[in-house]
């Protein structure tokens, strides 16, 4: 089980494999380059590309986030949109409802730890659907404060 | 009224930014549109927000929610000056509702954060195709915008059940999604197409990262 934890918090404390504060990553722009032009590939270049990489290693991550709005902040989300090249613009019928094909066959599992305070109900169900996206598993979340970090 | 387009895309290539225009078109009352890609008028934005009393974000679906430019903006914006309402048309790919009601369940609670009382929201997707439109096809594809924008300035808010007419259905039926699975090659095929004419030079299923490992 390979873990990975990507930390977009302001808690330089937490040990995590990637700390995003010093790392230059960019919003998705939704060129959907990644999809038609560059298949795979972002056309942002910036730190993202590594976290993309680990992403692929890895079976299990983890999403520190800080919190607003009670819900995670800008800087996880972006974190998560910028997931979009492990899409295909192939479309398929899942449940019932369209979605995009996965370009690779990994699976893994995504929980976010919460720094802060979060609507829990709308977060997890955020995660799941964020989830049925790329074939993965949603973990929930969990609070930073009870698990000790 | 001020319309803001959520979209990160420059407005120039921007689906919100064409529906942000329609709806502002079928409104026709005093309104204008600004554009949070355009990061330098965030100030602009923010003064005009002030004196807004209705405020329209036009928000394109990214993974299941808002964008994160979005949640950027917001966590800058103060708490409104006076009694406004805020409303969202909300915008994507997929041709269900369903799809972005995890999205509507967030901006749901977004207005109270800022002594703004909620106007609803109008859902319409499959707005993929958007973006490579010009002209009257755009006008065409834009029409229930246009239209909730017409309705909008007699109701002033998306409460109204009679938005829900020019709303994508809430899920495909039974036939749609025997036919989505039967056009499946041909859709694929369009893409492969698409790309090549976009300049793809590598298979749209390529593994690129995969064969760095």
């Amino acid at each position: 089980m390979r873990k990975l934890l990507i930390n977009c918090t302001d808690n330089t404390d937490l040990a995590a494999d990637f700390h995003t504060e010093n790392m230059n990553i960019q919003e998705c722009v939704g060129c959907n380059r990644c999809w038609l032009q560059t298949p795979g590939i972002c056309s942002i270049h910036d730190d993202y590309k590594r976290i993309l990489q680990a992403i692929l290693d890895s079976d299990e991550i983890w999403i520190a986030a800080d919190t607003a709005f009670d819900f995670p902040d800008y800087k996880a989300k972006r974190v998560i949109d910028r997931l979009l090249p492990l899409g295909l613009m192939y479309l398929k019928v899942k449940d019932g409802e369209m979605r995009h094909v996965s370009r690779y066959k990994h699976p893994f599992s995504l929980g976010l730890m919460i720094h802060g305070k979060v609507n829990r109900e709308l977060t997890e169900r955020w995660l799941e659907r964020t989830c049925l996206n790329f074939d993965a598993k949603s973990l929930g979340i969990r609070y930073m404060e009870e698990a000790g970090c | 009224m001020l319309v803001i387009s959520a979209a990160v895309r420059p407005k120039q290539k921007s689906n919100s930014a064409k529906i942000a225009k329609a709806f502002v078109s079928g409104f026709n009352k005093p309104a204008s549109i600004m554009y949070l890609s355009e990061r330098s008028s965030w100030n602009k934005i923010i003064k005009d927000y002030q004196k807004a009393d209705q405020i329209v974000f036009v928000v394109p679906l990214y993974v299941e929610s808002v964008p994160a430019l979005m949640l950027e903006f917001l966590e800058q914006l103060p708490v409104h000056d006076k009694p406004a309402q805020m409303a969202f048309i909300l915008q994507g790919g997929f041709p269900e509702a369903c799809q972005s009601r995890c999205t509507e369940a967030l901006v749901k609670t977004l207005p109270s954060h800022f002594g703004c009382s909620y106007g609803g929201s109008f859902i319409h997707g499959d707005m993929f195709g958007l973006a490579f439109m010009d002209g009257k096809a755009v006008q065409s594809l834009t029409k229930p915008f246009f239209q909730a924008g017409r309705l909008f300035a007699r109701t002033g808010n998306f409460h109204d059940p009679a938005f829900r007419k020019w709303e994508s259905p809430e899920r495909l039926n039974s036939a749609q999604i025997l036919m989505m699975q039967l056009i499946s090659p041909i859709q694929r095929l369009f893409y492969r197409i698409l790309s090549k004419k976009l300049g793809r030079t590598r298979p749209i299923d390529d593994k690129p990262l995969l064969s760095e490992n």
